[in-house]
């Protein structure tokens, strides 16, 4: 138990009650004099919500998605909800420069806040520029502080500038657009750090989903209209290299293990008709091996899926009809799967999929030692594809329904 | 300083003339209306002289109990004895007065004080005339659950009520007199066996030592124990409920219960007394167990809450969620002022709501809620002064800072929380940081009567932490 200080207090040096009153001072004014110069309210900010990257004679063009608060509908006020749909809320600015840095500061001329890209969560790169190299950018926006290394990449034929532009009827922005339709993984879903991760990474190369522009609804002005997903831009070194679409890119997709959201039709052998597959999930996993120095792949795929569509006469509760449909699916996968890795190993020989990356990680020492190599062995590597599938469900019928005098054949 | 000379005066004893007494006692009055020197003849014929205040002393029983019997002859067989025979009055409370500074004293506590011919002493007879308002519901401390009786302003009341709460003789209620003018008895609790005997040591000599004018109330006490003067936070916690007084002298403290006012004072306490409400006890474990930890996150909310948004709104916006930012940046696009300024105002605003509603009558102070809340809630915003989520911060450390259950304690949240929101707004998450970090270092300073303010949370003590995040259960421990 410490005794009581008031005695002390009493006789308290005025010498040091001074003091005290000096290191205050000293201390409020760091408060005053260093304060509030960085600050920026809110009302400050133009908050970019997306960024494109185009290319204009040689120079790059870079365009900014702002998002306008004062078009956001009256949030506050209560004086009526506005009339003016979500549309509008967001409006771009372009600016040309030699490189993307110098883009970016004449950009902040053509705005009247300060331009601020915390919020950027989507980036679209045009093929054009991405021809031309994807590392400048990418160093631009892992080392410009404000840029979000966890914003969404995708690429486009068109111009990115004219993807930014839109107006979706539906979402805020397209920026919003982008990013949900990331978030379904209709495509890849890979961001700035992913994008130079495997860049850098040993497989040197990416894959980004390709964005195209929606035709808008007749009457509607151009720019009312949504982005969508169209097929996928492979990325060799940092350039873009070739554009695939269906069927090509399920296989891709497949095999990158980023396959989610598909509904295949099977045919059956001796059958008129088709059963459509709602693919439930899917896992693809590589595995490595080297064997007498002769390197080979193993790459297993689980699909699990359920029927959602049977225009055969058969009913999918036969066990012998279930395995025929598995079997079927089977081998489609199968094909996907082969004619994704014909592309990637012998027309661009680029490795996709990552394969390196496994070799490092189970064989270290043997990588070092023929990482040299990498480019010839991969071009005639051993890849053995397997494909287990499984249908879980046949859905809300068994029976093929609507048949006309309900001939079913067992 | 009057008193102490007084004091120092009126140390003579009583002599045995009455007359002298008399005029010593007269001399000491003057002209006070209410001191009644009422002289008479016993029923043998003695000269008596009874002095009492008639606005304390209950001139009925006075008559009745002390005036009738000694005009009575039955006096006359036992007069001879002395004064100290007088047992034929029927009553209680006496007390022998040898001194005039004690016959003073006792003549302004209400007793009537009796002196007779040829006797250096006198008696004073208890006959209180007590004007005290019922035992009611606390209403600074209600629970929903739990005993309704609260502390009144009459000192013997109170402790009457903890005494029915602790029937052992190892309660010890000590009483003392505080006050130059207003000798106010104030009465030392504790129970012997459970408290350190050092804690009692230490603050009896700071009683002793304490000198004041009046008390009016136990903060002027509070205020004089204090170790540290210059804290805004309370050292000792007062409450208006004889079962929280109870329950703490069970966990070793000690309370000081003092005569006209309900508040009495416990202590030593920690920052953690201030957040625990006596339900805490008195409702299931896990019910109160939920609700202590919400009341400790908002205590939190309620001191940082307009800083912080302040703060990452004018500095740090990307780490806002980004529609949330969006929503933000859209309700404050018409707003002409800087976010600091508009949560000063809000803020500022809002206690002077608070402190005008709590001023007023009743009836009044729902017209001021109702005035301000639709001033501050809805015109202010339609208006375009201040933004909505602004309104929805402010609400919310509001209501935050009601969630502390002593009000000495949320007095403190709604006090600290400008400073901190000044440096919020000048240095963003730093200056905010910088001010709790400030904050912390002045409560792990702070003792209470040798307790460590922060303890047992900061020096660690796994028994004492176990009652902070859980509640103590019944007599297990």
């Amino acid at each position: 138990m410490t005794t009581c200080k008031r005695s002390e207090r009493e006789s308290f040096p005025v010498r040091s009650r001074w003091k005290t009153a000096f290191q205050a001072l000293t201390l409020f004014s760091f408060l005053l004099l260093a304060g509030c110069w960085d600050r920026i309210e809110v009302n400050d900010l133009a908050i970019i919500l997306a960024t494109g990257i185009d290319t204009k004679d040689d120079q790059v063009e870079l365009t900014a998605q702002i998002f306008i608060p004062r078009k956001a509908g009256s949030g506050s006020g209560g004086s009526g909800s506005s009339e003016a749909s979500q549309s509008g809320v967001t409006m771009i600015r372009t600016a040309v420069g030699s490189n993307v840095a110098e883009a970016m500061n004449r950009l902040q001329r053509k705005v009247s806040r300060n331009v601020f890209w915390g919020h950027c969560e989507v980036i679209v790169i045009s093929e054009q520029a991405s021809k031309q190299g994807l590392r400048q950018y990418l160093d631009f926006f892992l080392r410009y502080t404000q840029i979000r290394e966890h914003a969404y990449v995708f690429s486009t034929d068109q111009k990115a500038r004219d993807m930014l532009a839109l107006l979706p009827p539906l979402e805020r922005s397209s920026a919003e657009s982008l990013r949900e339709m990331s978030n379904l993984k209709l495509g890849t879903r890979v961001t700035v750090l992913n994008l130079a991760q495997s860049i850098e990474g040993p497989s040197r190369s990416a894959v980004l989903s390709r964005m195209l522009i929606l035709k808008p609804a007749s009457g509607q002005s151009t720019y009312t209209s949504d982005p969508y997903v169209r097929g996928l831009s492979l990325i060799k070194e940092d350039r873009y290299v070739k554009t695939v679409t269906e069927p090509m890119s399920v296989g891709v997709l497949m095999l990158l293990n980023q396959l989610n959201y598909i509904i295949m039709p099977v045919e059956i052998e001796g059958n008129e008709g088709n059963v459509s597959i709602r693919l439930i999930s899917m896992k693809t996993t590589l595995t490595p091996a080297i064997s007498n120095n002769e390197w080979s792949m193993k790459i297993k795929v689980d699909a699990k899926g359920e029927v959602v569509l049977n225009t055969t006469s058969k009913s999918i509760a036969d066990p012998q009809m279930n395995t025929m449909v598995e079997q079927q699916w089977k081998e489609k996968l199968t094909g996907l799967a082969k004619d994704a890795l014909m592309l990637s190993q012998k027309q661009l020989k680029t490795d996709f999929f990552g394969f390196s990356g496994q070799f490092r990680r189970h064989y270290p020492r043997k990588w070092k030692a023929q990482k040299r190599n990498w480019d010839e062995i991969f071009e005639n590597m051993k890849v053995e594809v397997r494909v287990d599938t499984l249908i879980t469900s046949s859905g809300k019928s068994t029976y093929p329904q609507g048949v006309p005098g309900q001939g079913v054949q067992y | 300083m009057a008193l102490q000379t007084e004091k120092t005066q009126y140390k003579e004893k009583l002599t045995s003339s009455l007359d002298n007494n008399r005029e010593v006692l007269q001399e000491v009055f003057g002209e006070n209306t209410d001191i009644i020197f009422h002289r008479f003849l016993t029923g043998n014929h003695l000269s008596a002289l009874c002095v009492y205040c008639s606005s304390l002393c209950d001139t009925e029983r006075l008559e009745k109990q002390l005036l009738s019997p000694m005009l009575d002859g039955s006096f006359a067989a036992r007069s001879d004895a002395g004064i100290e025979s007088f047992t034929f009055v029927p009553m209680s409370s006496i007390q022998t007065v040898c001194t005039i500074n004690e016959a003073i004293l006792a003549i302004l506590n209400g007793q009537a004080l009796l002196l007779l011919e040829d006797q250096p002493m006198g008696r004073a007879y208890s006959l209180p005339k007590t004007a005290s308002r019922a035992v009611e519901e606390p209403s600074a401390e209600s629970t929903v659950r739990g005993p309704r009786e609260g502390f009144t302003e009459n000192l013997s009341i109170n402790l009457s009520l903890l005494r029915k709460r602790m029937k052992t003789p190892s309660l010890k209620l000590i009483t003392t007199t505080k006050g130059q003018y207003t000798n106010t008895e104030i009465v030392l609790a504790y129970v012997e066996g459970i408290i350190d005997p050092a804690l009692i040591k230490e603050v009896q000599s700071r009683l002793r030592k304490l000198k004041l004018e009046g008390v009016l109330e136990s903060h002027y006490i509070e205020k004089g124990l204090a170790d540290e003067q210059f804290s805004p936070f309370p050292q000792m916690l007062a409450t208006e409920r004889p079962d929280v007084v109870a329950a703490n002298l069970l966990e070793g403290r000690f309370a000081l219960l003092i005569d006209g006012t309900p508040f009495s004072l416990i202590a030593p306490v920690s920052i953690f007394s201030m957040l625990q409400s006596p339900e805490d006890y008195y409702e299931n474990k896990y019910m109160s167990l939920s609700v202590r930890w919400m009341r400790y996150f908002f205590a939190v909310i309620s001191i940082m809450l307009p800083s912080a948004y302040v703060a990452i709104t004018t500095f740090h916006q990307e780490m806002i969620p980004t529609v949330l930012l969006l929503s933000i940046s859209r309700a404050r696009e018409e707003i002409p002022f800087p976010a600091l300024v508009e949560a000063m105002i809000m803020e500022v605003s809002f206690e002077a709501l608070r402190e005008a509603g709590v001023r007023l009558p009743k009836q009044v102070g729902a017209a001021v809620s109702i005035v301000g809340a639709l001033i501050i809630g809805q015109a202010a915003t339609s208006a375009g002064i201040v933004s909505a989520p602004m309104v929805i911060i402010v609400a919310l450390t509001g209501i935050a800072s009601f969630m502390i259950p002593r009000y000495a304690a949320g007095i403190v949240t709604r006090l600290l929380r400008f400073p901190i929101m000044i440096l919020g707004g000048t240095l963003g998450l730093v200056g905010m940081m910088l001010g709790v970090i400030v904050l912390v270092i002045h409560l792990s300073s702070l003792r209470s009567f040798g307790t460590l303010y922060l303890s047992p949370a900061a020096p660690t003590s796994a028994k004492g932490l176990k009652d902070v995040r859980w509640c103590r259960g019944g007599t297990s421990e």
